[in-house]
């Protein structure tokens, strides 16, 4: 059994594979990581290997390797979906991934300068709207009005939301110009790469189907649904210790 | 005659009257939710502590909205911010070349030439990175009130390193900071120096040349002023008006130029 550990700057994701997923654990990242790592490390005994990746991999002690998360999110995209392309919105990332046959890199786009469509814009935006964050999709598939959000800085997009609210528009309306913008920002990455053949979304911003389904809709080409998508690049890693 | 300006910002709202080269008196209120209504409290105000009526002042208004506070008659013609900031600076001090803008929501450096024309200038309206909104960020994640936060760089000890260029990320480091128990001090001198370094590197994309001038409201952040004069090398000329009426002051100039005769 191998075990991969994704420490993203939102959570932690940890996967014990064998083949296929044994178990796994999606934790917190908090500011002391320690005692995360751990209980993963408790409740994921008898791995072979580890592979450590994500923001805060140089933490993880009893790691054996360490990959970066986009080499990760493209093996992990080719042997579970057999995608051609990863678009991996995280916490305070997104990243497009173009990969080869073999689950390769042939190349990549990555944004973390910037919290403009990552999850944390999303974030920033629900709790100015006073909802919460897995009401997202349910309030945006209410939506009967189409508004527009058009800043990408998520600090004057906030103010955008709180004057549609001032002017009298439904939670509903403006929750999903939200997921409007954030499926906006995340095409323009992909345009960046240009996407064609299979493509797969991860990160967990993907576990929300409003924005997913606006994202489908902007890009013409196959989409394939990626199981348990928060965990993409810690099964990435997985796979990668195996075949050390 | 008399002559006004009125600048509609993102967060204030500022008018200013003009008798020949004495300015009457000025105004400065936080904005209404509509430009219009920004305009006419602020000027109304104003020609009020005056003993003035709005037919006895010409005014040009520039900000936000202008358009709009033209249409509704609050002011005759409009002009840009740029224009104003740059006429403003350099008829309070004609060796001014280079004026730096740091208002709510934008930041703009604009270069002049010797007779006070505009030059070229360059403009950030698309991230709060060195806005005001980013200082108003993290002084409120710090728990400080925004006038605060300026004086903490001349009490911190060792100011931290805000890495992030993102406003919200940076908010995220200053809660870590405040989480691993490093001193409001520290951590506001900090968001202080981040803050001057985002409004250098966008005026290294225009150049700057001497002397410069501060507008704006971020100008009365004394820590951010004092870390911008160490990036640049240089201080910043004294403009004798507070820098928050500058583009208002500009406004009126054109007014008066225009229709003074």
């Amino acid at each position: 059994m191998f075990l991969g550990v994704d420490v993203g700057t939102g959570f932690t994701k940890a996967v014990l594979w064998n083949g296929s997923i044994v178990s796994f654990a999606i934790k917190e990242t908090s500011g002391d990581l320690k005692p995360v790592l751990d209980s993963i490390v408790k409740e994921m005994r008898g791995f072979k290997r580890c592979c450590a990746t994500g923001n805060g991999a140089e933490l993880v002690e009893f790691a054996d390797i360490r990959e970066d998360d986009v080499t990760c999110l493209a093996i992990a995209g080719r042997r579970m979906v057999n995608a051609d392309y990863v678009i991996d919105i995280g916490a305070q990332s997104i990243t497009v991934v173009a990969v080869d046959e073999q689950g390769n890199v042939i190349d990549y786009v990555k944004n973390d300068k910037c919290a403009g469509g990552t999850g944390k814009f999303l974030e920033v935006m629900s709790s100015a709207l006073g909802v919460r964050i897995e009401d997202v999709d349910s309030l945006a598939l209410k939506s009967d009005k189409k508004l527009l959000i058009t800043s990408q800085c998520a600090v004057f997009a906030e103010s955008e939301v709180i004057s549609h609210i001032n002017e009298g528009e439904s939670r509903e309306n403006v929750i999903s110009a939200v997921c409007d913008a954030v499926a906006k920002i995340a095409v323009s990455q992909a345009n960046k790469l240009g996407i064609s053949g299979k493509y797969t979304m991860t990160g967990g911003v993907a576990n929300f189907t409003s924005i997913t389904e606006r994202i489908r809709r902007a890009l013409r080409a196959d989409y394939v649904k990626f199981p348990n998508p928060q965990l993409a690049a810690a099964i990435g890693a997985a796979l990668l210790a195996e075949e050390l | 005659m008399l002559f006004g300006g009125i600048d509609v910002g993102s967060l204030t709202a500022k008018a200013l009257v003009l008798e020949g080269d004495k300015v009457l008196g000025w105004n400065n209120i936080r904005v209404l939710p509509n430009p219009v209504e920004s305009a006419k409290k602020v000027m109304g105000e104003l020609l009020e502590k005056l003993g003035l009526k709005r037919d006895d002042v010409i005014a040009f208004a520039t900000g936000y909205g202008r358009e709009k506070v033209v249409e509704a008659g609050f002011a005759k013609e409009h002009v840009s911010e740029i224009s104003c900031h740059a006429k403003g600076a350099f008829w309070l001090n004609p060796r001014v070349r280079t004026v730096i803008d740091i208002g709510g929501q934008d930041a703009k450096v604009i270069r002049i030439d010797e007779r006070g024309r505009l030059v070229n200038f360059v403009m950030n309206d698309k991230c709060a990175a060195g806005t005001g909104r980013f200082l108003e960020i993290q002084a409120r994640a710090l728990g400080l009130k925004l006038e605060e936060l300026g004086g903490m760089t001349f009490i911190a000890k060792n100011p931290v390193e805000i890495t992030a260029r993102c406003s919200i990320f940076a908010q995220t480091e200053v809660l870590h900071y405040l989480q691993r128990g490093f001193s409001r001090e520290d951590i506001a001198a900090g968001v202080n120096k981040a803050m001057a370094q985002r409004v250098y590197y966008l005026a290294m994309r225009v150049g700057v040349e001497r002397e410069v001038a501060l507008a704006g409201g971020v100008a009365k952040n004394r820590g951010v002023v004092r870390e911008l004069e160490k990036l640049l090398n240089l201080k910043f000329v004294e403009l004798r008006m507070d820098p928050q009426l500058i583009g208002a002051l500009g406004a009126a100039i054109f007014a008066k130029e225009k229709y003074g005769g």
